[in-house]
């Protein structure tokens, strides 16, 4: 093959294995041709995606299966453990830290044949999908009866429900619906033995250690998702939408913590901070051009920056003005959406508006909410960032709302002094009583992409551990985040996590190289 | 052109943000085959990354062309087809020819049409043409209900179509654009020669073929091409047409991809339908979110398109409606196991 892999290489596949793989699920879905090794060598680990615009690709897979049901899958397993076969499950393959990448020439299994929605008791309100389902597609089948899951994440239209739950993934709505382990009520999966797992879908038990959360955010290392059983909910009859202005993130925490800490229950809450109130919003500003279009970054940059890439990230900015915009200039902005039986919402909002008013929040209406939802789907920037030689990525983290805003101030300020930085920018979009999470965009245009990537992740991770966060929100960890478990669990968590792992999947048939340190026994790059 | 070729490798490191609406994806599963990883073989074709051939040239054939990517696009200015015509043209020039549209290509070389020996049409008198397509000459219904909508409504139409006269998109969908833009100019003489107006026509692939593709071709017709179903709705809207009530008859309307996607025609079957009193039962999938039928010719996979046109029909059970109806003679003849009607002939049958 001229496309080239620069993480991991492939390794032949016995032709015996093909042959009869090909028995279980029919000749054309059993792949080694060209075009299919190369659409499954990358999901969405943005490295890797910078890289195929020369023909590069992380990891080429052996071959890619597609099987259509749980039975399938089974028979499948049964043989890759009879010939020694790796497998990494791929779903929508929009994982952005390369959970999905098929390393040491795993074969590549294909969740998207089962892509269907396969009922819904309305009585108990649970749902139950194929695990290859795209969530726009979860989405309008259910909206079609009347009913949402209140996942939607940015990625809704290209990833799958068996991504989700494999990724413990979150949506904008998850401060009210919770992220993807709170609707989770039961699933299928076929084990490393070939073994099938049925959990039984109810609320809650106490039946031992929760198998189901063995699954949820295992990354396909401990057997093949193939149903998936959600809790889902009316679509909400009434909907009230806030915005207020604020002077500093850290009132903004105070102001959510302490809404978030009553009985309030808003779906949508987001703090952005000044420099994404200024791109979200297009709020006008008093700061230089290289601050407007590059926030905290643009301050060291002083016109280094060519002009070509100084457009490229103005072109980000809200462009429709509206009435109480200038109420924004320089402040953060909050916004609320909240949403469900009318009474509620009301009080909700009752609550939102007060504590607003203790922190002297200004009021903005409802007009940035809309600019918000409109705009919430849009990454075009990211590979016109890519294709001009710039690399740009996203971080999440969480922490308690005590170390919260000292790990901002500690996380910007350390990404943005990563060399070729040219924007560092954050907002908090999933709240708990407890705690937040905080989510990064970077962008830089080094002369070294890869260095200048290694190390923003380093600086992101490293700050969040000083202040006592979590590595992780909801993308997981795929190869990317494993070198920080052992910081982020201690050796002891390191170790039982392993332990649990290989108990599981002893002859480490899934997904090698992924979640912790030789999985397989063997170290990848 | 550059530009257009940076949006094709922005395409190409897009997280697939069209992914959930196009249906060779969902009826095959296939990542393959989504419109990122299409856009990722074609850039690799143009920079000779590739080594099989007939694989790539079988991808870009993997494709209804129905626009849902395009719909769905993050960039307001990318059109993916106008890349997968490009290959397929290609590919045409390689001899590289799917077997479902080889039959087509055959009774082409031999009638100048996709179907076979027919007659000329070419009758009646009048400021606007009406021009038979291909798949309406083919459906005796659906003529003979425009025929009378037009005669109740007192409007006169050179009639004209069948013999060797086709718009030739099946020519384009299998990447001919020689054949093509010969079709093209003999379809400009003919008009032309007919001193008409304006021309109506049952087939919303006709009507893109000659506003958008003519134009790409070098051929410009100048006429206003309408369809047949917005004129009836103005002949209702002048009040010639009067229409009775149907009632208790719930039905379901297909959106034909081009008619819905390319040419915005959404709200006015609607319209049609909920004055001669039907219940509408939408699919889960409708409006410019519909599902292709699959077509004829354009995807040159016979297991793809079947399994295509049986999603779609599975979703359009799904209303459990008493009536089917679409306006493109090609959905109603691909998805006429549901007893699907031509929006024609809802019309024809209610006329008073
Ligand atoms: C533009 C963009 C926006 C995003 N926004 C969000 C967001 O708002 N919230 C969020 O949480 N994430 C977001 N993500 C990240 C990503 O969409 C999520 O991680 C998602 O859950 C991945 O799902 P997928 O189906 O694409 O899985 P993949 O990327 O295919 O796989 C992810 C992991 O799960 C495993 N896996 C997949 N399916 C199965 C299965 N059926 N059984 C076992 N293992 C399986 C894979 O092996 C891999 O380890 C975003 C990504 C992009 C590109
Ligand atoms: S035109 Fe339709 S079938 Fe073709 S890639 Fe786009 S969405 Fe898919
Ligand atoms: S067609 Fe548009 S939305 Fe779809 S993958 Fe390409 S760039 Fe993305």
């Amino acid at each position: 093959m001229k496309v080239k892999s620069f993480l991991s290489k492939g390794k032949n596949i016995s032709y015996e294995f093909i042959k009869e793989v090909k028995r279980i699920v029919g000749e054309k879905y059993v792949s080694e041709d060209e075009r299919d090794l190369i659409s499954y060598s990358v999901d969405y680990w943005l490295y890797g995606v910078y890289k195929t615009q020369f023909g590069e690709v992380p990891a080429i897979p052996s071959a890619v299966v597609s099987p259509k049901n749980t039975e399938e899958v089974q028979k499948v397993v049964i043989l890759a453990n009879k010939y020694h076969v790796q497998i990494t499950p791929f779903g929508g393959g929009s994982g952005v830290l390369g959970a999905a990448i098929p390393f040491n020439g795993s074969i590549i299994l294909n969740t998207q044949r089962m892509n269907k929605f396969i009922s819904l008791d309305e009585i108990s309100r649970v749902a139950v999908f194929e695990s290859g389902i795209i969530g726009t597609n979860l989405e309008k089948e259910l909206n079609y009866k009347g009913y949402s899951s209140g996942n939607i994440p940015q990625s809704i239209s290209c990833s799958t429900v068996g991504g989700w739950v494999s990724t413990r993934a979150a949506g904008q709505f998850s401060t009210k619906y919770g992220k993807i382990e709170d609707m989770v009520l039961g699933l299928t999966a076929v084990l490393p033995d070939g073994e099938i797992l049925r959990i039984k879908p109810v609320s809650r038990k106490s039946t031992g250690p929760s198998l189901k959360h063995l699954f949820l955010g295992s990354e396909g290392t401990m057997g093949i998702i193939t149903e998936v059983y959600l809790s889902v909910h009316k679509i909400p009859e009434k909907v009230i939408k806030n915005c207020f202005a604020f002077d500093s993130v850290e009132t903004a925490l105070d102001m959510v913590r302490e809404v978030v800490q009553t009985d309030a229950k808003p779906a949508v809450v987001r703090i952005f901070d000044k420099d994404e109130t200024e791109r979200y919003f297009g709020v006008v500003s008093t700061r230089s051009k290289y601050q407007q279009a590059f926030g905290v970054a643009g301050k060291i940059l002083t016109g280094k920056v060519s002009p070509k890439v100084l457009n490229i990230l103005n072109e980000s900015k809200n462009k429709i003005g509206f009435e109480g915009m200038e109420k924004l200039a320089g402040k953060v902005a909050v916004i609320f959406i909240s949403e469900g039986d009318e009474d509620f919402v009301f009080l909700e909002d009752r609550v939102i508006k007060r504590k607003a008013e203790k922190y002297n929040g200004i009021s903005v209406g409802e007009k940035p909410v809309d600019i918000w939802l409109d705009k919430r789907f849009d990454v075009h920037l990211g590979p016109i960032i890519l294709r001009n030689g710039g690399i740009v990525d996203t971080i999440e983290v969480v922490s308690l709302f005590k170390d919260a805003p000292a790990l901002y101030n500690d996380i910007i300020e350390s990404m943005s002094g990563i060399k070729g930085a040219v924007s560092v920018s954050g907002h908090y979009s999933h709240f708990y009583p407890e705690s937040a999470c905080l989510y990064i965009t970077f962008a830089g245009f080094p002369k070294d992409q890869l260095k200048y990537y290694e190390d923003t992740w380093s600086a992101a991770m490293e700050a969040t551990l000083r202040h006592n966060g979590s590595i992780s929100h909801h993308h997981g960890i795929g190869f990317l985040r494993k070198p920080f478990m052992q910081k982020e669990f201690g050796i002891a968590g390191e170790k039982m996590m392993k332990d649990v792992i290989n108990a599981v999947d002893k002859d480490h048939i899934f997904n090698p190289g992924k979640l912790v340190e030789g999985k397989d026994g063997k170290t990848v790059k | 052109m550059e530009k257009q070729l940076n949006r094709l490798i922005d395409c190409s490191m897009c997280p697939n943000m069209c992914k959930f609406s196009c249906p060779v994806y969902l009826a095959t599963g296939s990542e393959t085959f989504t419109p990122q990883k299409k856009a990722r073989l074609i850039l690799y074709g143009k920079k000779n990354l590739l080594q099989d051939e007939d694989g790539f040239f079988d991808t870009v054939f993997q494709c209804a062309l129905c626009g849902s990517c395009v719909v769905n696009c993050q960039y307001d200015d990318f059109d993916l087809r106008d890349f997968i015509i490009e290959e397929r043209g290609i590919a045409f020039k390689k001899d590289f020819v799917p077997s479902l549209v080889s039959d087509v290509l055959e009774n082409f070389d031999k009638f100048g049409n996709p179907s076979g020996k027919r007659e000329t049409i070419d009758k009646g008198e009048g400021e606007i043409g009406f021009f038979v397509s291909c798949n309406t000459f083919n459906d005796k219904n659906i003529l003979s209900a425009t025929g009378k909508i037009l005669d109740k409504a007192d409007v006169d139409v050179k009639e004209f179509g069948g013999g060797d006269i086709c718009c030739g998109a099946p020519l384009y969908f299998a990447g001919d654009m020689d054949g093509f833009k010969e079709k093209a100019e003999q379809m400009e003489k003919l008009i032309k020669g007919k001193g008409v107006k304006r021309i109506i026509t049952n087939c919303p692939t006709c009507i893109k073929m000659m506003k958008k593709h003519y134009i790409e071709a070098g051929v410009n017709i100048e006429i206003d091409i309408v369809h047949t179903l917005t004129f009836a709705k103005e002949l209702i809207d002048e009040g010639k047409l009067s229409l009775k009530k149907v009632e208790n008859k719930s039905i379901t309307y297909h959106d034909p991809c081009i008619l819905a996607k390319d040419l915005d025609i959404l709200e006015t079957p609607r319209t049609i339908l909920k004055k001669i009193g039907y219940s509408l039962r939408e699919t889960a999938y409708a409006g410019k979110d519909a599902h292709c039928c699959g077509g004829k010719t354009k995807v040159g996979d016979r297991n793809t398109r079947n399994a295509i046109k049986n999603m779609r029909e599975n979703e359009l059970k799904e209303t459990k409606a008493l009536d089917y109806v679409s306006a493109c003679p090609t959905c109603k003849d691909v998805l006429k196991s549901l007893q699907m009607k031509d929006i024609m002939e809802i019309i024809g049958d209610a006329l008073e």
